[in-house]
């Protein structure tokens, strides 16, 4: 499925343009699916052997248990896992979907259903089992999203357990998709394993991850 | 992530501003489209003032945030639109309760707010409900038979967050149907309250009182609904803004007056046995409220003295007592939020909180306020949030959607105004070379930084830059060394990856080679036009400018900049107007030019001096 040419050093670049690290863990990869241009960064594990069994010799795209859209960029030590639950008594793994444009902060686990296009999932995140984030959310650093979970469109989510604390404006579908496209290129330019900030902020002193006008004090009433 | 980070830039909403008869030059007209804009050359030299709302931070936002009306030719922020409500869905089940599907784009348009049952869509009527402890969304699992077959039908809620279960003492819910459980759990509360006021009898007063109030605004209400209905059937449809919904107070004063003079007299009537509250027994607390004689109002008073006295019982109260001595931690109370959840039923133990029903959202189409242009129209005819349904744990395969971010109409500042960024250049000469947005400024030096303009517009546009050379509050010393120049049209569409990769290497070759290279100054021999030009591409132009800190330890530089937009836009020839319309399109173009206007203040951000 992802044919290997190697170009340069640390990433290997598969012919649709994903850029993959030779440090990331990729395990069953005939089970995976990277719809272009996507970036995987050094420590991330993508869990394609987790798959349905039923699926095991079919190839075609429905079999795909990760299914990675375009202009994605996973940020260090992202792990992506499909969701399972016990069926008639057995495990059972489905697939997961990620959209387009999509970013993931370092250290999050993601084990969702279906992630939208759009989106930002900042770092140090779990994304439950089975949750759906539509498109045009943004997660925010720490945020711990239950498992079953539905996040609608348009949110800013914060707090363990997630809750909706803001709104994104209209705009958002648009800035989420320069913002990719401009990670792709400068992360081609360098080829290093900096993390979103980073790569932006060596062109722009001011441009880190504020797109928005969100609401700055998020205190969430936690259980504790 | 709000106020720490610096530089940053935000672009100020002149709707702050306080309302002055004077015609300002800088307040930008509200109509008149086709009036052409004044000259944007510096011979207008009409004097710049700085707004006063300036340092207001609500009335500064990013420019990702701000919507663009292009009747005005103003930017709107979020503080000047007028919000319609498009549809109605669950954030949970993606369930669309009711959608504006007419979609007229200038018919005022109007959501029902009624549901299937005839009361209002306040909640998700399915099975959507929350944790009352933690407000994740519960999920529905059935319950095990003794046969461990599931057709028992039984079904239970759990919290996947927190392991809240619904079959917890002393509730041990259950609900026989796996449809509708709002339904069930809404007449479970019900009776809950019932329970209440029958058993504990501390609260009943409070609890019935609280009951019968609001069930009389609930009256009240709908009564007002069914006027407004039936008002709005004879005449024409007001504008949302005037609506009575809108003078709702005023209407409730009307109604109340108009029902207590009616039964104002009944109040003493009335029987005294049951502490039911009329509306009039209210009155008669409020005593000379309505033309309510204070005899009455007296007499009044003595009845609700007696049936309060015939309430208390000491019994229960002793009871309450030995209860609240053996309390020796609070463990067991809600948290304000889960209370504030329940403000209908005012839970005392976290084992007493029911499930909670979940709050519909709304999209919302914008306007703008001045000319009631619409500015932000989410697509809702095409679509429906989502088609699938029921319990979250099966919802594995949602259907992916691009829709989701569909508008019809959606105007937004970014594609009209420039975009700014700033760079930092070390010198090597004067300024030490570590970012000193972390380590403070010092007093004395010149640092210079790069602004870099990104031109959205489909036309070359010329930039006027304006900021006072010595900043408001400290003075700092600041000067743009570029206050005139152009930036070329925003044709292709990958422009921002050319222009990051060809920025990228020239900031890193400055950053290493310092800023003397750089043509600041006249003698060496590259002035003229392009001084202070760092790097130009197709439609983005890099300037270099310059901050001199004052000695004010600690403070923050606050620079205010003020951007005007220059251009020739094309504009759609009228030709209602001219007699022969048709035949001067093939030489003329179907298009006039224009020239217009567009200027913003912004603020900038850079840092603080050192302590």
């Amino acid at each position: 499925m992802m044919s290997r040419r190697q170009t340069r050093g640390e990433y290997i670049e598969t012919e649709s343009g994903n850029r993959i690290s030779r440090k990331a863990v990729i395990l069953g990869s005939q089970h995976i699916l990277l719809g272009g241009r996507s970036t995987i960064l050094p420590e991330c594990v993508v869990r394609g052997d987790l798959h349905r069994p039923s699926s095991a010799s079919a190839t075609s795209s429905a079999a795909a248990s990760v299914n990675i859209g375009r202009y994605n960029f996973l940020e260090k030590g992202v792990v992506i896992k499909p969701p399972f639950k016990f069926y008639k008594g057995s495990l059972v793994y489905y697939p997961l979907k990620i959209g387009n444009f999509v970013t993931i902060g370092a250290n999050t686990v993601v084990e969702a259903a279906t992630v939208g296009s759009y989106v930002k999932i900042g770092s140090n995140c779990v994304i439950g089992k089975f949750a759906i984030i539509k498109d045009c959310v943004l997660v925010l650093d720490g945020t711990v999203i239950p498992s079953a979970a539905c996040i609608p469109p348009f949110s800013v989510v914060a707090g363990n357990p997630a809750t909706v604390v803001d709104e994104l404006p209209e705009s958002s579908a648009e800035v989420y998709e320069r913002r990719a496209r401009q990670i792709h290129a400068l992360h081609g330019a360098t080829l290093t394993s900096m993390s979103i900030q980073e790569v932006k902020q060596s062109v722009f002193d001011d441009d880190f991850d504020e797109e928005f006008d969100l609401i700055g004090d998020l205190t969430v009433d936690s259980l504790g | 992530m709000t106020s720490t980070q610096y530089p940053s830039l935000r672009i100020h909403c002149p709707c702050a501003e306080p309302v002055t008869d004077d015609d300002d030059q800088e307040e930008p007209e509200p109509d008149s489209p086709s009036k052409p804009a004044p000259p944007p050359t510096p011979e207008t030299t009409t004097k710049l003032e700085l707004p006063p709302s300036l340092d207001n931070p609500f009335a500064l936002h990013t420019l990702n945030s701000l919507y663009f009306c292009d009747v005005c030719m103003v930017l709107r922020c979020e503080r000047c639109v007028v919000e319609e409500v498009v549809q109605i869905y669950c954030p949970a089940c993606l369930h669309v309760y009711s959608a504006d599907t007419a979609g007229g784009a200038n018919e005022a348009s109007k959501v029902t707010r009624k549901g299937v049952r005839g009361d209002d869509v306040t909640f998700c009527s399915r099975n959507c409900l929350q944790c009352p402890l933690c407000f994740t969304n519960l999920i529905m699992l059935s319950q095990s038979t003794s046969d461990g077959s599931e057709a028992s039908g039984t079904v239970y809620l759990q919290c996947p967050h927190c392991s809240w279960d619904s079959r917890y003492q002393p509730r041990n819910l259950t609900f026989s149907k796996h449809s509708s459980l709002y339904q069930q759990v809404r007449k479970l509360s019900g009776n809950t309250k019932a329970d209440e006021a029958s058993d504990t009898t501390t609260t009943t007063t409070a609890t019935s009182r609280f009951a019968a109030l609001s069930s009389f605004y609930q009256q009240l209400y709908e009564s007002l609904d069914a006027e407004e209905e039936e008002s709005n059937a004879h005449s024409a449809p007001p504008s949302p803004l005037f609506s009575k919904r809108a003078n709702r107070s005023l209407e409730t004063i009307r109604f109340m007056k108009s029902h207590y003079s009616k039964q104002g007299g009944a109040a003493a009537s009335s029987s005294p046995s049951l502490p039911a509250v009329t509306p009039a027994s209210v009155l008669g607390t409020l005593g000379r409220a309505g033309g309510v004689s204070s005899q009455k109002a007296r007499e009044y008073g003595e009845k609700e003295k007696e049936r309060y006295v015939e309430y208390i019982d000491e019994e229960a109260e002793e009871e309450e007592a030995l209860r609240v001595r053996d309390v020796t931690t609070l463990d067991f109370t809600p948290t304000l939020s889960q209370r504030l959840a329940n403000p209908f039923f005012r839970p005392a133990r976290t084992s007493d909180l029911l499930p909670l029903p979940t709050r519909l959202r709304a999209r919302r189409a914008k306007r703008c306020r001045a000319c009631r242009h619409i500015l932000v129209r989410p697509d809702v005819s095409s679509r429906k949030v989502s088609s699938s349904s029921s319990s979250a744990s099966s919802m594995a395969t949602g259907a992916a959607s691009t829709v989701a971010t569909a508008f019809r109409i959606n105007l937004l500042s970014k594609n009209y105004l420039p975009s700014l960024r700033i760079t930092y250049l070390p010198s090597t000469s004067h300024a030490p070379a570590s970012s000193p947005y972390q380590a403070g400024f010092i007093p004395h030096v010149t640092y210079t930084f790069v602004l870099t303009l990104f031109n959205p517009l489909y036309e070359p546009v010329k930039i006027t830059l304006a900021s006072p050379p010595r900043t408001p509050r400290h003075s700092h010393l600041v000067t743009f060394l570029t206050p005139l120049f152009e930036i070329g049209p925003n044709i292709e569409d990958d422009w921002d990856l050319q222009a990051l990769a060809s920025l990228r290497r020239k900031f890193s070759e400055l950053k290493r080679t310092g800023t003397a290279n750089i043509p600041l100054s006249q003698e060496s021999g590259r002035g003229g036009p392009n001084l202070g030009i760092i790097d130009r591409g197709r439609n983005w132009t890099s300037v270099i400018f310059e901050v001199v800190p004052a000695d004010a330890r600690g403070s923050e530089i606050v620079v205010p900049l003020f951007v005007s937009v220059a251009y020739e836009a094309e504009v759609e020839k009228d030709f209602t107007a001219r007699g022969d319309g048709i035949g001067g399109t093939r030489d003329g173009g179907l298009f006039d030019k224009e020239q217009r206007e567009l200027a913003f203040w912004s603020v900038l951000r850079i840092g603080k001096v050192i302590q």
